[in-house]
């Protein structure tokens, strides 16, 4: 049971950011929406249970990407994570150039949206789950069900997709240049 | 020298692999990774490097957050919910109700009272006995318990007061609110006392007050034998096994007892509640109230006012100047009464020497129980009611008195739930859930209806809980009589959702009364309506309390 007067305040302040979690997951904006309501309507059903020594952030994104975890699944969206798990660690020598966040930079905030939406979704819930909602690896492990090396190993994919695609895309930005 | 994975350096810098979190292993692969990085330039350059991207991409994620999102109307949202979840609930509870109601007449009455009359007429005392113990025990050691806890009762019942009023201060309308409560109170406490002083008498050995004795107080007497000839200038209240008053009471008399004995003369009232109640000789100045399983009043007993009574036998010979009102299972009257006559019995019979100036109401089962003698007068007319059971069928709506008497609820409901709602304003903020929590919430509300006295009366068998028993069985009642106010509330608001101002608490409580009041008194449903307003209000306030932590504004992370 919900305190109306608080649950509307609280309704203000986060629907953006659940919005844009849950677009993040479920790349279209009519399903996020969708999503958005359907996490404010269970958070407004559990609000009771809801404890404020918690980060009210926590416990929204916690809903909101249990819920569009199982819209992936219904929308067939969602491979399994434990596919060829073993054959994804892979036992690099030494550490690849890195330059996502340089690449980031360079990039628009569409482009770098682009780059993510463009990640399967294995790879780009976990990344998300990482760094827009901050869980440890190990929440994340919890969460969809595996342990906390292949998290890394998913993210570590995930990352080395993304800086692919940056560079792609970094790299036809400077040839259109050259041909001006 | 080998340099460990990019796996390993990315767990590393997001502190994914640390060791206070982890089995011997990983504090072992932990333990490389640091040793490593402490003395490879490369490595510490590429742990930089990727803490940096993970910072990256957190604000880069961050920032596609903070984009303009178009975002739907709140109101939408909350009342689409209400009004589908309110309907729901509705349709939940009544079908719950319904259950419940089945239940307890198929369990209760039928099975359990069942059980219990079989089990009290074959070895348990009447009831008269019961209650007469429990008043004793009740009396005796309660107010010694009372007495002893008095200053702790009243002071954990301020803090608690003030505890609950801390976050109510600067909320408007709470100070008037505040200073009429606190007005109300005082004016209660500050009552003049009685214009005579009380003397007690507790002890186990008889009581005999002398007939050349005259007592200038209002008496209160717990014994086991109460014997009372001489007068008594005040009121009289007796609990004993027997009491026996042959002298004079200027005020009222309330006895409690096993058998009861009155001869003297009462100047007011008689209130009797025993086994058995026997007038001899009598003279009361006022009404009679008795209550017991045989009542006889003698051809030389008299009361100037009316007579209600409620037995299995009674023998009424006496004189009653007004009207006399019986349910009993056998009723003989050779007596004479002054005005009406009206009773509901199995069987009733007038002997000769009865006289009634006015009417003779009565309920049988049959027209023909009633039995007159050949020289009864009957100075009105006869009137036969039908059947006991139908007489609660009668359409109440068409008596003065069911209006006035809802229009002071009305008010008296109005007042308090303003107090209330502007004192506790989180009271007036609690909404039903969808069908779910419709059904939770009715069936907390019922476990408060029935196991709060059920656990009340536990507590207070243990003597040392009368106090905490007391205060729970008054808090109960206050929540019983608050319950359609919160409802009600909840049901104003409900209705005035729609409107693009916000309503006055004045306007949502006088909507919301309106509404339940109506609802309570619908004939057929009222019953069952004011069952499920009750719990649904003792749900909601029990919800409350038990969610008073999480109902706070959460902070924001």
């Amino acid at each position: 049971m919900a305190d109306s007067g608080t649950f509307e305040v609280l309704y203000r302040e986060y629907y953006p950011r659940v919005f844009a979690l849950c677009r993040r997951f479920l790349l279209t904006n009519e399903r996020a929406e969708d999503a958005a309501q359907e996490t404010f309507t269970r958070a407004f059903k559990t609000f009771g249970h809801y404890q404020s020594s918690r980060p009210f952030w926590h416990w929204i994104a916690a809903i909101a990407h249990h819920h569009c975890l199982d819209q992936l699944k219904q929308l067939g969206r969602w491979e399994d994570v434990h596919v060829d798990s073993n054959a994804e660690i892979e036992h690099l020598q030494a550490p690849e150039p890195l330059a996502v966040d340089v690449l980031i930079a360079s990039e628009t905030q569409d482009r770098l949206n682009a780059a993510i939406d463009g990640l399967p979704a294995k790879y780009r819930v976990p990344l998300v789950l990482a760094y827009s909602v901050h869980l440890s690896y190990a929440e994340i492990a919890t969460l969809l069900g595996t342990n906390r090396n292949h998290v890394g190993v998913l993210l570590l994919r995930a990352k080395q997709q993304l800086r692919r695609c940056l560079q792609q895309s970094l790299d036809q930005k400077t040839l259109n240049r050259g041909v001006e | 020298m080998s340099h460990p994975t990019e796996l390993n350096l990315m767990m590393y810098a997001e502190e994914a692999l640390d060791p206070t979190a982890l089995d011997q292993t990983g504090e072992a692969e932990w333990r490389t990774v640091q040793n490593h990085v402490k003395h490879c330039a490369i490595c510490r350059s590429a742990v930089e490097q990727l803490r940096q991207e993970a910072r990256g991409l957190s604000s880069a994620l961050a920032m596609a957050t903070s984009t303009s999102i178009e975002m739907p109307e709140t109101r939408h949202f909350q009342r689409q919910r209400r009004l589908r979840n309110v309907t729901l609930a509705t349709i939940a509870v009544t079908l719950t109700t319904a259950l419940v109601q089945w239940s307890w007449k198929a369990l209760f009455e039928e099975m359990i009272l069942g059980a219990i009359a079989w089990a009290a007429s074959t070895w348990a005392p009447s009831i008269y006995t019961v209650a007469n113990q429990i008043f004793l025990f009740l009396q005796k050691e309660g107010v010694d318990m009372f007495n002893n806890h008095v200053a702790l009762i009243i002071t954990v019942i301020g803090l608690l007061s003030l505890y609950g009023l801390r976050s109510v201060w600067r909320k408007p309308g709470a100070v008037p609110a505040v200073l009429l409560t606190l007005g109300v109170g005082a004016t209660l406490i500050g009552l003049p006392p009685a214009s005579h002083a009380l003397q007690i008498i507790q002890q186990e050995d008889p009581v005999i007050v002398a007939a050349s004795e005259t007592i200038n107080d209002t008496l209160l007497i717990t014994t086991k034998t109460a014997t009372i000839h001489g007068d008594i200038k005040g009121n009289l209240f007796v609990a004993a096994e027997d009491i026996e008053v042959t002298g004079d009471i200027s005020g009222n008399l309330i006895t409690v007892a096993d058998n009861v004995t009155i001869s003297g003369s009462v100047g007011g009232m008689t209130v009797s509640l025993a086994d058995a109640i026997i007038f001899e000789e009598a003279s009361i100045g006022g009404d009679l109230w008795l209550a017991g399983d045989t009542i006889k009043l003698d051809a030389k007993s008299e009361t100037q006012g009316n007579l209600a009574s409620f037995s299995s036998s009674l023998t009424m010979e006496a004189k009653v100047a007004k009207d006399m009102l019986v349910a009993a299972e056998r009723v003989l009257i050779s007596g004479e009464i002054g005005r009406n006559l009206n009773v509901a019995t199995k069987h009733i019979s007038l002997l000769d020497d009865a006289m009634i100036g006015g009417d003779i109401i009565y309920r049988t089962a049959t027209k023909d129980r009633l039995v007159l003698g050949d020289d009864v007068i009957i100075r009105g007319e006869i009137d036969y009611q039908g059947k006991p059971q139908n007489v609660q069928a009668r359409n109440h709506f068409v008596s003065d008195s069911f209006y006035l008497w809802e229009l002071l609820w009305l008010v008296g409901a109005f007042i308090v739930g303003w107090l209330i709602f502007t004192l506790t304003p989180s009271l007036g903020r609690v909404e039903l859930g969808d069908g779910k929590e419709g059904i939770k919430t009715a069936g907390i509300g019922f476990l408060v209806l029935v196991t709060v006295p059920i656990v009340a009366v536990i507590i207070a068998i243990t003597v040392v809980g009368l106090p905490l028993s007391f205060i729970t069985i008054m808090a109960w009642l206050t929540a019983w009589y608050l319950a359609k106010i919160v409802l009600a509330h909840l049901i104003g608001r409900s209705v005035l959702a729609g409107r693009s101002d916000k309503p006055s608490l004045v306007f949502v409580l006088f909507i919301g009364l309106i509404i339940v009041s109506i609802a309570i008194n619908l004939p057929f449903l009222g019953g069952v309506l004011n069952l499920l307003a009750t719990i649904l209000g003792l749900g909601l306030m029990a919800q409350l309390w038990l969610n008073r932590g999480g109902s706070r504004d959460p902070e924001v992370g």
